[in-house]
């Protein structure tokens, strides 16, 4: 045997400590996890974080806490969960998550068992994995990567102090004489750094074992896929509720966040400035705009996996792509949608709720996840078809009518409420100088020339920009401001164009969401922002009974990086920042690893068929091409440049043998000579001539002989031992030679 | 009984000890790594004898939670779930993996003092080799048995033994009875690395160990006239005299003069001479076992232990000359060896059915034993009464 070794042993009591430890790190792991889901739980976290991380510094603090806390903690925790539970009803998750997150700190503080040690880690996954499931964050794939190998830690350092006699002496004991630098010096003592390359090997191998598993995983047809929990969340932007007040919109412009993002499949041509439409709002209400009751009645509860949106009889000009669109959690309620989608479907059955009169799709209820679906076979079309509302619009007059306030409910019913004008003498005359601005006076404009006209006589007076100011004075707040000069935000231009259009006769509604984006040059797809919000008018043309869609905020409206690339000669903006970089990771996950799917499989698995064809195709041609060449070479005649050649490449290959050979023994002498030994030679004269007398001795049973034990035992550890362990050769050999004559 | 925790030292057994072979898990029998390799593969398909792989607790729980996570991820098509589940299922083919590593590369071996004697503690060792280049092996559990004395044990490996090194485990083991022992490692198991599944090797060692008589305290006063009439006897055994009797190994304490510098020379390590003391005042020992004087019981295994006791009494106060059973030779006792021997014998002594003659114990200075009233043992020298045990 070499000499021992000089890493420290760690022994009972310190691969306790460090078990208790790294439990406690284990938790503050998984404590972090929870604002992903929440950004609610972040001040629950930072108090843990606190708790935790000072016992952690102060591991004996425990001690201090009475034996009576320890009993009365775990069933106090359960009562008062119990009670949330019942508060909360009928929410189970949250009140779950808080019960989790207790109980863990209790496990975390207190000094654990085994089986607590195990409750622990138990508790943690469940976090991890809830967080995880209920956020869709690609911070998931860090937290699950961070976790498994603290959680394997702690389940390994769980089986060591296991082993042995008396582990809960040491649980006791452990604490008392505890201090800091002596542990540390005792773990760096102990640590090994190959040893620890070791394990981060073992670990790349475990993760690409899992996302091995995690591919060949057989998926079946998700159709009838449950939806997992929910955290339902009432934090929504106001810009993309039912009702609206000007400034919302605006509001949102603020944030600099990513809204959602939209993958687009292949051979789908790119639009430059798409309109993501998702609120539509048909009702004046002199602060805003809101969606009538009569347009709401028209809202239907549907659960399935897949949503026809627009029939194909009225289309042309469709595409056969996809859109897939990663849509972050707390925006709204309302689904963006683009063009004239056929078909919209989620990867699991999913409740919606469905507005087939104003084209609209809303989740049942807000969550904090992000949500995922599709649009199939989109039209890129500036307009909306109308669902018989010609047959109530033709020939309509505006209706000069305001509800009382905000809340109250309109007389009129939809489409009528299209066509709501601010009543009052104020109002009507002012609407009547407008009108008469934009017309000069001419009636029945067709829509296309009207709102030409209505679009100059705006931008003529108006300038965009996000800090407004509306004139005081008398009359529609909307009204003052377009009689003024003063500079508009979205919600002003597309408020006012829709309260003129009207009073000349044509049906608006006011639409919220978004527009534009950036592309990202990373992985090609859309990033839009909460900046990039916007509200703009479909106005209801009665020729083609279509709602076309009109923008009438200037191109100022557009953000800075959109008139950077403008003035380069393109619409979109294409980002290659940092930024994008990042976000283009969030895709990839949600692309590689969220939407993975059996379809993906298959293409994995053609890929890999394909690729494994064209490499033994190859090889073939290879091998046959080499053959060939071997044939031809050994059926021409053999001349002294041949013969040369020849053995130009059998000592090639021998020259090659050769040093494959030596760079072998090479290496074998490297580590001889650091372990300080030499190699155990095995066939040597001593061992031969052992095995040759020891063989003797089995013959006539001398083995068999107390007096002879010693001997014999010497032999054999001359024959099969270490050359470290033999006794001396020649004498052993010498005595049982002697043995063999005496007897 | 109880165990000590493992010290590392190097496996060189001492001389006094008996050690078996190296037991290995058996993943290499062949030299050629074509041969291993095809071993394992099939040891993966076919289980090896006495090999046995069985979840623990916590890996049934591990299981049962995969289960779980398994169905809501199909029943959720949650691809988070999938993520944990093929998590999961990784560490569990991790685990077997690195219980296969820290099982490889290990061998044990029991390393036996070579007498024991009942109701004495002793130590029965177990040597733990790890022969890897790179890995240490940890958190082994070993199963001793002592058959005889219907003892078990499970002893653990409490810290690690890195690679090229070697640690001891020791239970404190007290036979009962005297006779044979079979020490046997019936097996061992570890849960190493995440304690989810609990692999056992049923590989048994066994070794048998003869077990000497239980010591027992005795009443012995020698008439004066026994010695006055063996003047001339004279025992033969190791003390100051000029006679070699033996060559043993250094001990601590042995005086400098006594080293035999030529045999340490050949041998290479201290040799020590024994020789032969000069004594004139020394006793036989003569046990005799008819079946009808003695009958299997305590009474019986009394006389074992007073004779096994008077017999190491007598040696070491340099007295003992020779020593006979029943119908065997008179066996002089020069050496420890002899001694040994001798208590060896009484180990395994039983009543006999008829003695083919009684010994004409002729001599004042022969030691005899006969039974006494309830359980005790008469001792008398020379036919006379010397002493009660």
């Amino acid at each position: 045997m070499s000499a021992a070794s000089t890493r420290v042993r760690l022994n009972p009591e310190e691969l306790y400590q460090l078990k208790w430890l790294t439990g406690g790190l284990l938790t503050l792991l998984s404590i972090w996890t929870l604002p992903f889901i929440d950004s609610s739980y972040l001040l629950v976290v930072l108090a843990v974080v606190g708790i935790v991380g000072t016992v952690l510094v102060y591991p004996s603090l425990p001690t201090h806490i009475p034996a009576l806390a320890w009993k009365i903690a775990t069933p106090l925790v359960i009562v008062l969960m119990l009670t949330d539970f019942i508060l909360s009803r009928p929410d189970v998750l949250p009140p779950l998550i808080r019960l989790i997150a207790m109980l863990t700190i209790v496990r975390a503080l207190a000094y654990r068992t085994r089986r607590e040690d195990l409750q622990l880690v138990m508790l943690c996954l469940f976090m991890v994995v809830v967080s995880g499931v209920l956020s869709v964050s690609i911070a998931f794939a860090f937290q699950i990567l961070l976790f498994a190998p603290v959680a394997m830690l702690v389940l390994f350092l769980v089986t060591l102090t296991d082993c042995t006699d008396r582990p809960e002496q040491i649980q006791v004991e452990s604490w008392s004489h505890f201090r800091w630098s002596r542990f540390r010096s005792r773990i760096h003592g102990a640590f090994d750094m190959k040893l620890v390359g070791f394990v981060g090997m073992l670990f790349a191998a475990l993760t690409l074992m899992s996302a091995g598993i995690f591919a060949i995983m057989p998926r079946f047809r998700l159709d009838q896929a449950i939806p997992f929990f929910k955290l339902k969340t009432s934090q929504s932007l106001s810009g993309f509720s039912d009702s609206i007040q000007f400034g919302d919109v605006t509001d949102i412009m603020e944030d600099d966040a990513v809204a959602f993002r939209v993958d687009l499949s292949d051979g789908i041509d790119r639009p430059e400035t798409p309109y993501w439409r998702m609120v539509v709002l048909d009702e004046y209400t002199g602060a805003g705009y809101r969606m009538s009751r009569s347009a709401k009645s028209r809202n239907r509860l549907v659960t399935d996996n897949q949503f026809l949106q627009s029939s194909a009889s009225k289309r042309t000009g469709t595409n056969d792509g996809r859109w897939t669109f990663y849509y972050e959690g707390s925006i709204s309620r309302y689904l963006p949608t683009v063009g004239l989608p056929r078909r919209l479907r989620f990867q699991i059955r999913q409740t919606l709720e469905t507005n087939q009169l104003l084209a609209l799709n809303a989740l049942n209820e807000l969550t904090g996840a992000v949500t995922f679906y599709q649009l199939e076979n989109v039209e890129l079309a500036d307009f909306q078809l109308g669902k018989g509302d010609d047959l109530v619009l033709k020939d309509a007059s505006p209706v000069a009518y305001l509800p009382k306030n905000e809340t109250s409910p309109t007389i009129l019913k939809y489409p009528m409420t299209t066509l709501a004008v601010p009543s009052g003498i104020t109002n009507e005359a002012a609407l009547g100088r407008i009108v008469q601005a934009v017309t000069a006076g001419e009636q029945h404009l067709p829509a296309p020339i009207f709102t030409e006209k209505l679009l100059g006589w705006l931008h003529q007076r108006h300038a965009y920009s996000l800090k407004s100011t509306v004139p005081s004075g008398e009359g529609d707040r909307l009204l003052r401001w377009a009689e003024s000069n003063e500079p508009g935000h979205c919600e002003l231009f597309a408020g006012s164009f829709a309260i003129i259009a009207r009073a000349a006769g044509y049906p608006t509604r006011i639409v919220t969401g978004f527009v534009g984006g950036a592309w990202n040059g990373y992985e090609n797809y859309y990033m839009i922002r909460n900046r990039d919000a916007h509200a703009w008018v479909e106005l209801y043309d009665e020729v083609t009974h279509r709602w076309v869609r009109v923008d009438p905020t200037p191109g100022g409206r557009l953000s800075d990086q959109n008139n950077t690339a403008i003035q380069t000669g393109s619409r979109l903006f294409i980002d290659r920042t940092i930024g994008a970089y990042l976000d283009s990771l969030r895709v990839l996950w949600y692309r590689r690893i969220v939407n993975f799917d059996a379809e993906q499989q298959l293409e994995i698995a053609n890929s890999f068929k394909q690729q494994f064809n064209s490499f033994s195709e190859a090889m073939k041609a290879r091998l046959k091409a080499w053959k060939e060449s071997v044939q031809a070479f050994f059926k021409a005649p053999w001349d002294r440049q041949r013969w040369l050649e020849a053995g130009g490449v059998a000592g090639v290959i021998l020259a090659g043998l050769l040093l494959g050979r030596g760079v072998v023994l090479f290496f074998r002498w490297q580590r001889r000579r650091r372990q300080g030994t030499r190699g155990e030679i095995v066939w040597s004269w001593e061992r031969r001539k052992a095995g040759n007398l020891a063989g003797k001795f089995r013959q006539r049973g001398l083995n068999e002989q107390p007096e002879m034990a010693p001997l014999y035992r010497n032999l054999m550890t001359i024959r099969f031992g270490r050359e470290a362990e033999w006794p001396p050769v020649k004498t052993v050999l010498r005595e049982a030679r002697n043995r063999l004559r005496k007897k | 009984m109880k165990s000590i925790a493992a010290k590392v030292t190097p496996a060189k057994p001492a001389n006094q000890e008996m050690v078996t072979n190296w037991a290995d898990p058996g993943y290499f029998a062949h030299q050629s790594r074509v041969k291993n390799l095809l071993r394992i593969l099939k040891q993966l398909v076919v289980r090896p004898d006495g090999h046995k792989t069985l979840p623990t607790k916590s890996g049934i729980v591990l299981i049962l939670l995969s289960l779980g996570i398994g169905s809501a991820a199909y029943n959720t098509a949650s691809n988070i779930l999938f993520i944990v589940l093929a998590m999961l299922l990784s560490s569990l083919l991790l685990s077997g993996l690195l219980s296969w590593m820290n099982f490889k590369g290990t061998r044990w071996r029991l390393s036996l003092e070579r007498h024991f004697r009942a109701g004495d503690t002793t130590s029965v060792k177990i040597e733990v080799s790890n022969s890897k280049t790179f890995l240490p092996t940890y958190g082994l559990w070993f199963f001793l048995k002592a058959h005889k004395s219907e003892a078990a044990r499970r002893l653990p490996l409490e810290e690690r033994v890195d690679p090229a090194q070697s640690c001891t485990l020791i239970w404190l083991f007290e036979p009962l009875k005297r006779g044979r022992e079979v020490i046997e490692i019936v097996g061992l198991e570890s849960s190493f690395p995440f304690g989810f599944l609990r692999k056992s090797i049923g590989h048994s060692i066994k070794q048998e160990v003869k077990v000497w008589p239980r010591r027992i305290s005795y009443e012995f006063t020698p008439p004066a006239l026994a010695h006055a009439r063996s003047a001339g006897l004279s025992a033969s055994q190791a003390g100051s005299g000029s006679e070699l009797i033996n060559l043993r190994d250094y001990r601590s304490g042995d005086p400098l003069r006594q080293i035999h510098w030529k045999a340490s020379a050949r041998l290479q390590r201290f040799m020590i001479r024994e020789v032969a003391e000069e004594n004139h005042e020394s006793y036989a020992l003569a046990v005799e076992t008819p079946a009808s004087i003695w009958k299997a019981g305590e009474q019986f295994e009394r006389l074992c232990s007073v004779v096994g006791a008077m017999a190491e009494d007598l040696f070491l106060s340099e007295q003992l000359r020779a020593v006979t059973i029943n119908d065997g030779e008179s066996i002089p006792i020069r050496k420890q060896g002899d001694l040994h021997a001798f208590l060896d014998s009484l180990a395994e002594l039983q009543p006999v059915e008829r003695l083919g003659h009684t010994h004409q114990h002729a001599g004042s200075t022969t030691i005899t034993f006969s039974p006494g009233a309830g359980e005790h043992i008469l001792i008398h020298v020379g036919g006379i009464h010397a002493g009660t045990a």
